[in-house]
Protein backbone atom coordinates (compact mmCIF):
# COMPACT_ATOMS: atom_id res chain seq x y z
CA UNK A 1 0.00 0.00 0.00
CA UNK A 2 1.41 3.34 -0.77
CA UNK A 3 1.66 5.99 1.40
CA UNK A 4 -0.83 8.42 0.62
CA UNK A 5 -3.90 5.56 0.82
CA UNK A 6 -2.05 4.16 4.15
CA UNK A 7 -2.39 7.89 5.38
CA UNK A 8 -5.79 8.23 4.54
CA UNK A 9 -6.81 4.79 5.40
CA UNK A 10 -5.42 5.89 9.15
CA UNK A 11 -7.60 8.79 8.97
CA UNK A 12 -10.69 7.29 8.07
CA UNK A 13 -9.88 4.59 10.91
CA UNK A 14 -9.24 7.67 13.11
CA UNK A 15 -12.48 9.68 11.75
CA UNK A 16 -14.91 6.62 12.14
CA UNK A 17 -13.23 6.18 16.13
CA UNK A 18 -14.48 9.75 16.93
CA UNK A 19 -17.81 9.50 15.31
CA UNK A 20 -18.25 6.41 17.09
CA UNK A 21 -17.94 8.68 20.13
CA UNK A 22 -19.86 11.08 18.86
CA UNK A 23 -18.15 13.70 17.26
CA UNK A 24 -20.08 14.86 14.15
CA UNK A 25 -17.34 17.15 12.32
CA UNK A 26 -15.13 13.95 12.09
CA UNK A 27 -17.87 11.79 10.79
CA UNK A 28 -18.91 14.65 7.99
CA UNK A 29 -15.57 14.62 6.93
CA UNK A 30 -15.12 10.52 7.05
CA UNK A 31 -18.69 10.50 5.27
CA UNK A 32 -17.63 13.63 2.40
CA UNK A 33 -14.40 11.13 1.55
CA UNK A 34 -15.97 7.88 1.60
CA UNK A 35 -18.50 9.21 -1.29
CA UNK A 36 -15.88 9.82 -3.31
CA UNK A 37 -13.80 6.87 -2.53
CA UNK A 38 -17.05 4.65 -2.99
CA UNK A 39 -17.96 6.68 -6.17
CA UNK A 40 -15.05 6.10 -8.05
CA UNK A 41 -14.45 2.63 -6.84
CA UNK A 42 -18.02 1.81 -8.32
CA UNK A 43 -17.33 3.47 -11.58
CA UNK A 44 -15.13 1.21 -12.40
CA UNK A 45 -17.85 -1.42 -11.94
CA UNK A 46 -20.85 -0.16 -12.74
CA UNK A 47 -21.46 1.66 -15.82
CA UNK A 48 -24.29 3.52 -15.00
CA UNK A 49 -23.69 6.41 -12.84
CA UNK A 50 -27.43 6.25 -11.52
CA UNK A 51 -26.65 2.46 -10.37
CA UNK A 52 -23.39 3.97 -9.02
CA UNK A 53 -24.81 6.78 -7.13
CA UNK A 54 -27.61 4.19 -5.87
CA UNK A 55 -24.96 1.97 -4.39
CA UNK A 56 -22.73 4.69 -2.84
CA UNK A 57 -26.01 6.06 -0.98
CA UNK A 58 -26.72 2.44 0.34
CA UNK A 59 -23.11 2.31 1.22
CA UNK A 60 -23.57 5.45 2.92
CA UNK A 61 -26.65 4.59 5.24
CA UNK A 62 -25.34 0.77 5.79
CA UNK A 63 -21.62 2.03 7.29
CA UNK A 64 -24.08 4.64 9.43
CA UNK A 65 -26.58 2.00 10.44
CA UNK A 66 -23.54 -0.78 11.51
CA UNK A 67 -20.68 2.08 12.30
CA UNK A 68 -21.06 0.15 15.80
CA UNK A 69 -19.37 -3.10 14.24
CA UNK A 70 -16.17 -1.29 13.42
CA UNK A 71 -13.35 -2.53 15.64
CA UNK A 72 -10.37 0.26 15.83
CA UNK A 73 -8.11 -2.07 16.16
CA UNK A 74 -8.73 -3.46 12.33
CA UNK A 75 -7.92 -1.61 9.26
CA UNK A 76 -10.53 0.29 7.85
CA UNK A 77 -10.38 -0.80 4.00
CA UNK A 78 -11.63 -4.53 4.66
CA UNK A 79 -14.54 -3.19 6.57
CA UNK A 80 -15.56 -1.00 3.99
CA UNK A 81 -15.13 -3.38 0.95
CA UNK A 82 -17.36 -5.71 2.73
CA UNK A 83 -20.20 -3.02 2.78
CA UNK A 84 -19.47 -1.93 -0.64
CA UNK A 85 -19.14 -5.59 -2.20
CA UNK A 86 -22.90 -6.59 -0.18
CA UNK A 87 -24.48 -3.52 -1.41
CA UNK A 88 -23.09 -4.17 -4.95
CA UNK A 89 -24.41 -7.49 -5.12
CA UNK A 90 -28.02 -6.32 -3.68
CA UNK A 91 -28.05 -4.18 -6.53
CA UNK A 92 -27.52 -6.75 -9.35
CA UNK A 93 -30.00 -9.07 -7.50
CA UNK A 94 -32.40 -5.97 -7.58
CA UNK A 95 -32.34 -5.67 -11.16
CA UNK A 96 -32.00 -9.28 -11.75
CA UNK A 97 -35.49 -9.16 -10.05
CA UNK A 98 -36.70 -6.56 -12.20
CA UNK A 99 -35.62 -8.05 -15.28
CA UNK A 100 -37.29 -11.49 -14.45
CA UNK A 101 -40.56 -9.20 -13.56
CA UNK A 102 -40.71 -6.77 -16.96
CA UNK A 103 -41.93 -8.62 -19.93
CA UNK A 104 -41.18 -7.68 -23.31
CA UNK A 105 -44.73 -6.62 -25.38
CA UNK A 106 -43.81 -7.74 -29.17
CA UNK A 107 -47.15 -6.62 -30.22
CA UNK A 108 -46.76 -3.19 -28.65
CA UNK A 109 -46.94 -1.23 -31.83
CA UNK A 110 -49.67 -3.17 -33.79
CA UNK A 111 -53.27 -1.88 -33.95
CA UNK A 112 -55.55 -3.37 -31.27
CA UNK A 113 -59.35 -3.73 -31.01
CA UNK A 114 -59.38 -1.79 -28.03
CA UNK A 115 -59.44 2.40 -30.05
CA UNK A 116 -58.08 3.62 -26.92
CA UNK A 117 -54.59 1.45 -26.98
CA UNK A 118 -54.28 2.59 -30.03
CA UNK A 119 -53.23 6.55 -29.04
CA UNK A 120 -49.90 6.64 -27.74
CA UNK A 121 -50.63 10.15 -26.90
CA UNK A 122 -53.67 8.77 -24.59
CA UNK A 123 -51.25 6.19 -22.88
CA UNK A 124 -48.86 9.27 -22.29
CA UNK A 125 -51.97 10.79 -21.27
CA UNK A 126 -52.34 7.74 -18.71
CA UNK A 127 -48.72 7.65 -17.38
CA UNK A 128 -49.19 11.98 -16.44
CA UNK A 129 -52.65 11.08 -14.85
CA UNK A 130 -51.08 8.41 -12.83
CA UNK A 131 -48.14 10.23 -11.55
CA UNK A 132 -50.41 13.05 -10.84
CA UNK A 133 -52.62 10.75 -8.78
CA UNK A 134 -49.54 10.09 -6.87
CA UNK A 135 -48.39 13.66 -6.39
CA UNK A 136 -51.76 14.30 -4.90
CA UNK A 137 -51.41 11.55 -2.37
CA UNK A 138 -50.30 13.21 1.18
CA UNK A 139 -46.31 13.19 1.31
CA UNK A 140 -45.96 9.90 3.72
CA UNK A 141 -48.32 8.09 1.83
CA UNK A 142 -46.46 9.10 -1.36
CA UNK A 143 -43.27 8.61 0.04
CA UNK A 144 -44.34 4.79 0.80
CA UNK A 145 -45.74 4.25 -2.56
CA UNK A 146 -42.58 5.25 -4.41
CA UNK A 147 -39.91 3.18 -1.75
CA UNK A 148 -42.07 0.06 -1.39
CA UNK A 149 -43.50 -0.36 -4.75
CA UNK A 150 -41.54 1.43 -7.13
CA UNK A 151 -38.42 1.59 -5.90
CA UNK A 152 -38.90 -1.98 -4.58
CA UNK A 153 -37.51 -1.41 -1.35
CA UNK A 154 -37.76 -3.74 1.53
CA UNK A 155 -39.90 -2.82 4.23
CA UNK A 156 -37.20 -2.80 6.46
CA UNK A 157 -35.03 -0.82 4.10
CA UNK A 158 -37.52 1.66 3.59
CA UNK A 159 -37.89 1.91 7.75
CA UNK A 160 -34.40 2.61 7.84
CA UNK A 161 -34.79 5.59 5.19
CA UNK A 162 -37.07 7.05 6.24
CA UNK A 163 -36.98 6.92 10.27
CA UNK A 164 -40.84 5.42 10.10
CA UNK A 165 -41.42 2.03 11.54
CA UNK A 166 -42.53 -0.84 9.26
CA UNK A 167 -45.78 -1.25 10.56
CA UNK A 168 -46.51 3.17 9.60
CA UNK A 169 -45.37 2.26 6.26
CA UNK A 170 -47.54 -1.14 5.93
CA UNK A 171 -50.62 1.15 6.55
CA UNK A 172 -49.23 3.98 4.84
CA UNK A 173 -48.91 1.96 1.39
CA UNK A 174 -52.61 0.19 2.41
CA UNK A 175 -53.97 3.34 2.41
CA UNK A 176 -52.41 4.86 -0.77
CA UNK A 177 -53.19 2.02 -2.85
CA UNK A 178 -56.69 2.10 -1.47
CA UNK A 179 -56.83 6.04 -2.49
CA UNK A 180 -54.91 4.67 -5.67
CA UNK A 181 -57.86 2.72 -6.55
CA UNK A 182 -60.88 4.65 -5.71
CA UNK A 183 -59.16 7.93 -7.97
CA UNK A 184 -58.45 5.60 -10.90
CA UNK A 185 -62.28 3.80 -10.93
CA UNK A 186 -63.46 7.22 -11.40
CA UNK A 187 -61.15 8.12 -13.40
CA UNK A 188 -61.86 5.19 -15.88
CA UNK A 189 -65.41 4.72 -14.99
CA UNK A 190 -65.13 1.38 -13.93
CA UNK A 191 -63.95 -0.59 -11.21
CA UNK A 192 -60.73 -2.44 -11.33
CA UNK A 193 -59.97 -5.69 -11.99
CA UNK A 194 -58.47 -7.41 -9.05
CA UNK A 195 -55.07 -9.08 -10.15
CA UNK B 1 -43.17 5.49 -15.06
CA UNK B 2 -40.21 5.72 -13.16
CA UNK B 3 -40.18 8.08 -9.93
CA UNK B 4 -37.50 8.23 -8.30
CA UNK B 5 -36.77 11.01 -5.38
CA UNK B 6 -33.39 10.19 -4.74
CA UNK B 7 -31.86 12.78 -2.42
CA UNK B 8 -28.58 13.86 -3.12
CA UNK B 9 -25.51 12.25 -1.92
CA UNK B 10 -24.84 15.61 0.25
CA UNK B 11 -28.14 15.92 1.86
CA UNK B 12 -28.00 12.21 2.65
CA UNK B 13 -24.45 12.86 4.22
CA UNK B 14 -26.05 15.87 5.84
CA UNK B 15 -29.24 13.61 7.09
CA UNK B 16 -26.91 11.20 8.29
CA UNK B 17 -24.72 13.39 10.35
CA UNK B 18 -27.72 14.81 12.47
CA UNK B 19 -28.56 11.51 13.12
CA UNK B 20 -24.65 10.67 14.27
CA UNK B 21 -25.20 9.63 17.87
CA UNK B 22 -22.35 7.80 19.95
CA UNK B 23 -22.65 4.42 19.63
CA UNK B 24 -21.51 1.72 21.83
CA UNK B 25 -19.06 -0.52 20.18
CA UNK B 26 -19.28 -4.11 19.66
CA UNK B 27 -17.20 -6.31 21.60
CA UNK B 28 -14.55 -8.66 19.79
CA UNK B 29 -16.43 -11.70 17.94
CA UNK B 30 -14.27 -14.47 20.09
CA UNK B 31 -15.53 -12.44 23.13
CA UNK B 32 -19.30 -12.35 22.15
CA UNK B 33 -19.05 -16.51 21.00
CA UNK B 34 -17.80 -17.07 23.82
CA UNK B 35 -20.39 -15.12 26.52
CA UNK B 36 -23.26 -16.36 24.35
CA UNK B 37 -21.79 -20.08 24.91
CA UNK B 38 -21.37 -19.64 28.46
CA UNK B 39 -25.02 -18.38 28.50
CA UNK B 40 -26.57 -21.11 26.43
CA UNK B 41 -23.98 -23.96 28.95
CA UNK B 42 -25.42 -23.20 31.85
CA UNK B 43 -28.94 -22.87 30.41
CA UNK B 44 -28.13 -26.28 29.36
CA UNK B 45 -26.63 -27.47 32.79
CA UNK B 46 -29.19 -26.10 34.41
CA UNK B 47 -31.75 -27.60 33.10
CA UNK B 48 -30.21 -30.85 32.84
CA UNK B 49 -29.62 -30.36 36.37
CA UNK B 50 -33.69 -29.49 37.37
CA UNK B 51 -34.72 -32.42 34.94
CA UNK B 52 -32.74 -35.81 36.30
CA UNK B 53 -29.95 -33.92 39.23
CA UNK B 54 -26.43 -34.52 39.29
CA UNK B 55 -26.18 -38.08 38.60
CA UNK B 56 -25.93 -37.74 34.79
CA UNK B 57 -23.17 -35.27 34.89
CA UNK B 58 -21.14 -38.28 36.94
CA UNK B 59 -22.61 -41.39 34.67
CA UNK B 60 -19.67 -42.29 32.06
CA UNK B 61 -19.89 -42.52 28.80
CA UNK B 62 -20.90 -46.40 27.05
CA UNK B 63 -17.55 -46.05 25.44
CA UNK B 64 -14.44 -43.82 25.19
CA UNK B 65 -15.44 -43.66 21.45
CA UNK B 66 -19.21 -41.98 22.36
CA UNK B 67 -17.46 -39.93 24.69
CA UNK B 68 -14.70 -38.65 21.55
CA UNK B 69 -18.03 -38.03 19.48
CA UNK B 70 -19.61 -35.91 22.28
CA UNK B 71 -16.32 -33.69 22.58
CA UNK B 72 -16.10 -33.33 18.44
CA UNK B 73 -20.37 -32.57 19.06
CA UNK B 74 -19.34 -29.64 21.55
CA UNK B 75 -16.20 -28.88 19.41
CA UNK B 76 -18.17 -28.31 16.01
CA UNK B 77 -20.98 -26.35 18.50
CA UNK B 78 -18.46 -24.03 19.76
CA UNK B 79 -16.58 -23.06 16.25
CA UNK B 80 -19.65 -23.68 14.58
CA UNK B 81 -21.51 -20.31 16.82
CA UNK B 82 -17.77 -18.78 17.00
CA UNK B 83 -17.56 -18.65 13.17
CA UNK B 84 -20.78 -17.23 12.92
CA UNK B 85 -19.81 -13.86 14.62
CA UNK B 86 -16.87 -13.68 13.15
CA UNK B 87 -18.40 -13.90 9.82
CA UNK B 88 -21.36 -11.57 10.90
CA UNK B 89 -18.70 -8.47 11.19
CA UNK B 90 -18.11 -6.61 7.93
CA UNK B 91 -13.83 -7.42 6.83
CA UNK B 92 -13.33 -10.81 8.94
CA UNK B 93 -11.69 -13.30 7.09
CA UNK B 94 -14.47 -15.45 4.79
CA UNK B 95 -12.15 -18.69 5.79
CA UNK B 96 -14.07 -18.66 8.82
CA UNK B 97 -17.12 -19.86 6.42
CA UNK B 98 -15.31 -23.44 6.36
CA UNK B 99 -14.64 -23.12 10.21
CA UNK B 100 -17.07 -25.65 11.81
CA UNK B 101 -16.84 -28.07 9.11
CA UNK B 102 -13.39 -29.72 10.03
CA UNK B 103 -15.27 -30.70 13.74
CA UNK B 104 -17.59 -31.70 12.22
CA UNK B 105 -16.08 -34.19 9.84
CA UNK B 106 -13.82 -35.61 12.88
CA UNK B 107 -17.54 -36.15 14.37
CA UNK B 108 -18.77 -37.97 11.43
CA UNK B 109 -15.49 -40.24 10.77
CA UNK B 110 -15.78 -40.89 15.09
CA UNK B 111 -19.25 -41.72 14.51
CA UNK B 112 -18.99 -43.86 11.40
CA UNK B 113 -16.29 -45.77 13.79
CA UNK B 114 -18.57 -46.42 16.31
CA UNK B 115 -20.85 -47.83 13.72
CA UNK B 116 -17.75 -50.48 12.71
CA UNK B 117 -16.44 -51.31 15.94
CA UNK B 118 -16.91 -54.10 18.20
CA UNK B 119 -16.16 -57.92 16.70
CA UNK B 120 -19.24 -58.55 14.54
CA UNK B 121 -20.34 -56.92 11.68
CA UNK B 122 -22.02 -53.35 11.40
CA UNK B 123 -24.12 -52.19 13.53
CA UNK B 124 -27.05 -50.99 11.60
CA UNK B 125 -29.58 -50.17 14.61
CA UNK B 126 -29.23 -50.83 18.32
CA UNK B 127 -32.28 -52.23 18.70
CA UNK B 128 -34.29 -49.71 19.60
CA UNK B 129 -37.80 -48.90 17.80
CA UNK B 130 -38.59 -46.54 15.27
CA UNK B 131 -40.09 -43.78 17.77
CA UNK B 132 -36.64 -44.16 19.39
CA UNK B 133 -35.27 -42.61 16.52
CA UNK B 134 -37.91 -40.13 15.74
CA UNK B 135 -37.51 -38.91 19.39
CA UNK B 136 -33.95 -38.41 18.41
CA UNK B 137 -34.61 -36.52 15.21
CA UNK B 138 -36.74 -34.26 16.89
CA UNK B 139 -35.23 -33.55 19.68
CA UNK B 140 -32.05 -32.00 17.54
CA UNK B 141 -34.54 -29.97 15.58
CA UNK B 142 -36.99 -29.09 18.27
CA UNK B 143 -33.79 -27.56 20.29
CA UNK B 144 -31.49 -27.03 17.82
CA UNK B 145 -34.05 -24.73 15.84
CA UNK B 146 -34.88 -22.35 19.10
CA UNK B 147 -31.00 -22.16 19.47
CA UNK B 148 -30.56 -21.19 16.03
CA UNK B 149 -33.23 -18.07 16.45
CA UNK B 150 -31.56 -17.17 19.57
CA UNK B 151 -28.53 -17.05 17.96
CA UNK B 152 -29.58 -15.08 14.97
CA UNK B 153 -30.51 -12.53 17.32
CA UNK B 154 -27.17 -11.98 18.10
CA UNK B 155 -25.79 -12.05 14.77
CA UNK B 156 -28.31 -9.27 13.76
CA UNK B 157 -26.70 -6.93 16.06
CA UNK B 158 -23.35 -6.80 13.34
CA UNK B 159 -24.20 -7.19 9.69
CA UNK B 160 -23.67 -10.46 8.50
CA UNK B 161 -22.84 -9.68 4.93
CA UNK B 162 -22.52 -13.12 3.93
CA UNK B 163 -26.05 -14.38 5.61
CA UNK B 164 -25.84 -17.77 3.97
CA UNK B 165 -22.32 -18.77 5.01
CA UNK B 166 -22.53 -17.30 8.68
CA UNK B 167 -26.33 -19.03 8.41
CA UNK B 168 -24.94 -22.32 8.25
CA UNK B 169 -21.73 -22.22 10.39
CA UNK B 170 -24.55 -20.90 13.13
CA UNK B 171 -27.01 -23.66 12.16
CA UNK B 172 -24.51 -26.31 12.34
CA UNK B 173 -23.04 -24.72 15.66
CA UNK B 174 -26.57 -24.61 17.28
CA UNK B 175 -27.67 -28.19 15.87
CA UNK B 176 -24.31 -29.72 17.41
CA UNK B 177 -24.86 -28.04 20.73
CA UNK B 178 -28.42 -29.78 21.01
CA UNK B 179 -27.10 -32.65 20.03
CA UNK B 180 -24.52 -32.78 22.48
CA UNK B 181 -27.15 -31.10 25.37
CA UNK B 182 -29.24 -34.33 23.75
CA UNK B 183 -26.75 -36.99 25.40
CA UNK B 184 -28.01 -36.09 28.89
CA UNK B 185 -31.19 -37.54 28.36
CA UNK B 186 -30.32 -39.81 25.55
CA UNK B 187 -27.06 -42.37 25.42
CA UNK B 188 -25.24 -41.83 22.40
CA UNK B 189 -26.02 -44.97 20.45
CA UNK B 190 -23.79 -45.86 17.36
CA UNK B 191 -25.18 -47.53 15.02
CA UNK B 192 -25.80 -46.38 11.20
CA UNK B 193 -30.16 -45.66 11.55
CA UNK B 194 -28.67 -43.51 14.81
CA UNK B 195 -25.75 -41.47 12.97
CA UNK B 196 -28.28 -41.16 9.67
CA UNK B 197 -30.90 -39.88 12.24
CA UNK B 198 -28.75 -37.06 14.18
CA UNK B 199 -26.91 -36.04 10.52
CA UNK B 200 -30.46 -35.73 8.87
CA UNK B 201 -31.63 -33.72 11.58
CA UNK B 202 -28.54 -31.07 11.64
CA UNK B 203 -28.99 -30.81 8.10
CA UNK B 204 -32.01 -29.65 8.28
CA UNK B 205 -31.43 -27.36 10.98
CA UNK B 206 -28.64 -26.31 8.70
CA UNK B 207 -30.87 -26.28 5.18
CA UNK B 208 -33.89 -24.19 6.97
CA UNK B 209 -31.05 -21.60 8.08
CA UNK B 210 -29.40 -21.36 5.16
CA UNK B 211 -32.86 -20.79 2.96
CA UNK B 212 -33.94 -18.14 5.53
CA UNK B 213 -30.43 -16.33 5.86
CA UNK B 214 -30.81 -13.29 3.85
CA UNK B 215 -34.35 -12.32 5.39
CA UNK B 216 -33.55 -12.70 8.24
CA UNK B 217 -29.62 -12.00 9.07
CA UNK B 218 -29.07 -8.77 6.73
CA UNK B 219 -30.77 -5.23 7.26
Amino acid sequence: MDNGRAERESHWAEWMTAAQGGDRDAYERLLNELSIAVRGRLRRRLRNPDDAEDVVQEVLLTVHRVRHTYDPARPFSPWLAAIIDRRTVDLFRRQGRQQRNETVDEEATVTFPDLRANHSLEADDAKTEVADLLRSLPPGQRQAVELLKLQELTLREAADSTGLSETALKVAVHRALKTLRTRLTAYRGKPLEPK
Amino acid sequence: MTIRPRPSTAALVQALVIDASPVQRLRSPGIRALLWLITVGMAAAATVFAITGLAVFKAGASSSLAFSEWWAMLATGAIGITAAHHLAIPGHSRHWRTAAWWPLALWFALAVAGCLSGAGPLRWTDGSNLWHYLECFGFVVGCGVPLAIVLAGSLRRALPVWPVDTAIQGCLGAGALAMAFMRFFHPLDLSVIDLASHFTALTLVASVGALRATATLLP
